[in-house]
């Protein structure tokens, strides 16, 4: 009978003895560094610092806590296509070649090949390999493995297939020398820079599948792998001894992604010192992280837009001079000083303003007027109609984008509606039928590699999947198309194009640019050797770090 | 009705509770208007990848059909894969269920250790300060949101006072260097069997917050249970015999009251499981700890249908179990409730 009142007892001591001992102490690796000034007697500080010097190589390894909200979907760096996989994937895997930061010079840099070289047309390149390179699983990064992992990607059903869709003949001229012939004129120094699709990986490892990949293994030449995964709660990545950069005392020697969905609870653990790096805290808490000790944000440009897409085949959006009417109608002044904590810039079009390409002039402004002389020519002078505005669920600024546009279009005689909606079914519902979906939805993209070909081509091109306005202008596409052809050989050519498609698309208002977007980043301030190039999106490399 | 009889009744019932909620689950995962696939091999993946991948899961096949490959996979205990984490789900289950288990189980212990005798105490002691304060804690416990307080004693323990650690399940510089090898998946056990007792004691050290916070409405609820049946059964005419009998009040209380008090809060105690079970969603968020809680809400969020519907039907089977087992040990402690059921 378990009421017995000694086996009542029993219990209660056996669970008190447990608290007791785990509240006994706080067990060592819980200690937080004491680092109180103290003024003492030469001999003893020597003894102290010796013990300290002791202590510190009893320490263990030196740990890199990354806390992040979402565990990877992916980590197939083949197939990964998302912002979730990219922190990891950045770790462990490397590109021929690396994009450099807005402003730089050169734009593209060596990472694992070393120089390169294309013909006139850019339809021959040659590019030259780093030497004494190995994957993680020993095998040797050479021309064959280029040439393994190129043909892997392009020859396979991944999402990512298409950058190296130009690619017709592959050539291994020796060991660490490799040429490629394309079908047509392509920048392939900037396709292999891309953030997706093109990691090097090992060819032992080409014939797995996502699912390999998702039991916590990777097979790249980077500074750190994966050596053991709990999902939903941790990643950890231990230095990889052979790396090529080679290694010293104050880099990193083990990388954990702790996997933290609540911001609050990241952002005690940057201000506590318990994570090294966050990112996606609440907006409004940023000015008081900054001010906090031990805390730096840097708030960096990124490529990525936010749109909203106005549904070119559903009345009464159909009508240019009524979408024209409500991109008018858009407080963009107002979205910039307030959403997004203030952060975000002004944008013109789909190219941002930190990509090649972009234009200089032509911000938008809100145009009341503007808007109402266009309603009345439209046929719509009193307005009389509503707009269903779909916000994706996950990012409350995606329904604030369509709440703070609500009073303006009621002075327009306009109702707007905001349905929260999974993002999926609503792509299900716009791909079922247009003319029944929304008139008005939020999308944010960020560029697989940086051109402004991406942004245009995707979201706006006839019949692509993420054309969620329905938009399809011949004329349009004509002109990307061509702007994308010379990209390879007259870059300035190509900016004119671009930048006469991204007026095409303006003019149309095939969708509100609301903002371009930034990336920002909470770090602890006593880190040296911060790097962050926003073509690798969601990505700081741990290696360059150092305490 | 025999005591065997009640049970094969009881047995059958589940049963047809857990196909009932197969079937639902199933279908309504087909009716829902998102489309899994486009998850598993991401949103830019072109058409004739996503039909590819829907052929391979045999989602391309009439819902009874693929009804009846649920199922069969399921009495073979295959899940499915997850289209998310691209793994098979019971290996996720093998990790997260033991997560949440131990972290409901502790809070339950705690909540029939702590719970009982408050409310034996207070009922004993009706009206007095002792009652008064118990009252007063037990309702602040029932009604205070779990989300909430777990948020208030972190800024408290870990932030203010720097005492317990902010959530998992093991500091992370265990997690290197001197992890818990896995036997049972509850870190308290197989911290003591495999004799790793620094870790061991860091993993108590992690349960100590969200074993509190988890169990603050169970030893509330069950407090308030327990007084109020205790009030109820002190009222009878044999404690007043007992007490003129001469027996001593621990005896009344705990030997002779309790016993009759108690079937109610067996119920309670049920129930309040399976509560505690879907509530430590929210509290494991907060903790980040990596248990079922964490993993269906990623997957809801993300449109993982196969994982939600593993995990509705694990906590359906451990809530039926759990019933079962109760309906069984009240059957054992008072005979008029398989006489009843006749």
């Amino acid at each position: 009978m378990f009421l017995r009142k000694n086996y009542l007892f029993l219990v209660l001591a056996l669970l008190l003895g447990l608290f007791l001992v785990a509240c006994g102490g706080t067990p060592a690796a819980e200690e937080p560094a004491a680092d109180e000034p103290v003024a003492e007697e030469p001999a003893v500080a020597a003894e102290e610092a010796a013990a300290e010097e002791a202590a510190e190589e009893d320490a263990g390894p030196k740990i890199f806590t990354w806390a992040e909200a979402i565990d990877p979907f992916d980590i197939d760096p083949r197939t990964s296509y998302d912002g979730q996989g990219l922190p990891v994937l950045g770790q462990a895997y490397e590109t021929l070649t690396h994009y450099n930061p807005p402003g730089s010079d050169p734009e593209i840099s060596p990472e694992l090949a070393l120089s390169w070289e294309s013909n006139e047309d850019g339809t021959e390149w040659t590019f030259v390999l780093r030497e004494g390179v190995t994957f993680h699983d020993g095998e040797p990064f050479n021309a064959a493995a280029v040439k393994a992992l190129v043909e892997n990607v392009r020859d396979s059903d991944f999402a990512t297939s298409w950058i190296f869709g130009p690619i017709a003949e592959i050539e291994v001229v020796d060991d660490y020398t490799i040429k490629f012939t394309n079908e047509y004129p392509a920048k392939l120094d900037l396709i292999f820079s891309s953030a997706f699709g093109a990691w090097m990986v090992s060819p032992n490892v080409l014939e797995n599948d996502q699912a390999w990949f998702a039991e916590g293994v990777t097979a790249g030449t980077g500074p750190y792998m994966i050596t053991s995964r709990e999902a939903g709660a941790r990643i950890v990545m231990e230095r990889y001894e052979e790396y090529w950069g080679g290694w010293n005392e104050n880099k990193f020697d083990v990388v954990v992604f702790e996997y933290v969905a609540d911001p609050t609870v990241r952002e005690q653990m940057i201000r506590s010192g318990d994570a090294d790096l966050t990112r996606e805290l609440d907006f409004e808490n940023l000015v008081s992280l900054d001010e906090a000790d031990g805390v730096s944000v840097k708030v960096e440009p990124s490529y990525a837009n936010q749109f909203i897409m106005l549904n070119t085949a559903k009345a009464p959006l159909d009508n240019v001079l009524v979408r024209q009417a409500l991109a008018a109608s858009y407080p963009y002044e107002e979205v910039i000083a307030n959403l997004v904590g203030g952060l975000a810039t002004p944008a013109v079009g789909a190219i941002p303003q930190s990509m090649w390409g972009a234009a200089s002039e032509g911000f938008p402004a809100q145009d009341m007027d503007k808007a109402r002389e266009l309603l009345a020519e439209a046929g719509m002078a009193d307005g009389g109609f509503e707009i269903e505005y779909w916000a994706y669920e996950g990012d409350p600024t995606n329904e604030q984008l369509g709440e703070v546009w609500v009073p303006y279009l009621r002075e327009l005689g306009i109702t707007l509606n905001i349905t929260v909606i999974d993002f999926n079914a609503a792509m299900d519902a716009f791909w079922n039928d247009p003319a029944n979906a929304h008139h008005a939805v939020s999308l944010n993209w960020f560029p697989t590699y940086v051109t402004p070909f991406d942004p245009m081509f995707s979201p706006f091109a006839t019949d692509e999947y993420f054309n969620i306005a329905a938009y399809s202008n011949l004329d349009f596409e004509d002109t990307l198309f061509a702007a994308d052809g010379v990209t390879a050989t007259d870059q300035e050519e190509a900016i004119a194009l671009f930048q006469q498609a991204n007026q095409m698309l303006i003019d149309d208002a095939a969708a509100i640019f609301a903002y371009d977007m930034p990336m920002v980043w909470e770090i602890r301030d006593d880190l040296s050797g911060y790097y962050y190039s926003p073509a690798y999106g969601t990505v700081i490399q741990v290696y360059d770090l150092e305490r | 009705m025999s005591i065997l009889n009640y049970l094969i009744r009881r047995i059958g019932l589940a049963l047809l509770v857990i196909l009932g909620v197969m079937i639902i689950t199933f279908f309504v995962s087909r009716v829902l208007p998102a489309d899994p696939v486009r998850l598993f091999v991401g949103v830019r993946a072109s058409e004739e990848t996503v039909e590819a991948k829907r052929a391979e899961f045999g989602l391309d096949q009439p819902v009874p059909v693929q009804f009846l490959n649920y199922a069969g996979g399921i009495l073979q205990g295959d899940f499915g894969i997850s289209f998310r984490t691209k793994r098979p789900i019971v290996d996720d289950l093998k990790i997260f269920v033991p997560a949440t288990l131990e972290l409901v189980i502790l809070s339950m212990v705690l909540a029939i250790v702590i719970g009982i005798p408050v409310g034996v105490i207070a009922a004993a002691n009706r009206g007095g300060w002792i009652d008064q304060i118990s009252r007063i804690v037990t309702i602040a416990g029932v009604s205070i949101p779990s989300f909430w307080l777990a948020l208030l004693l972190q800024l408290l323990f870990f932030s203010t006072l720097d005492w317990l650690p902010l959530g998992g399940r093991l500091s992370r510089e265990f997690i290197i260097s001197n992890p818990i090898e896995t036997v049972t998946g509850f870190y308290v056990i197989d911290g003591l069997v495999t004799g790793n007792f620094e870790a061991w004691r860091n993993a108590l050290w992690h349960l100590v917050l969200p074993t509190f916070v988890l169990a603050t409405y169970p030893i509330s609820l069950t407090a308030r249970m327990t007084r109020s049946s205790m009030l109820e059964v002190m009222s009878e005419t044999y404690i007043s015999a007992a007490q003129a009998a001469g027996l001593s009040r621990r005896e009344i209380l705990f030997k002779l009251a309790l016993k009759n008090a108690i079937v109610p809060t067996l119920t309670v105690l049920g129930l309040v499981f399976a509560f505690s079970i879907t509530g430590a969603i929210l509290v494991e968020i907060v903790f980040s700890w990596p248990g079922l809680g964490t993993y269906v809400t990623e997957s809801i969020l993300s449109a993982d249908f196969p994982v939600v519907m593993a995990v509705t039907l694990i906590v359906t089977v451990i809530y039926v179990a759990i019933n079962l087992f109760i309906d069984i040990l009240q059957a054992t402690l008072d005979p008029r409730v398989r006489l009843g059921s006749q």
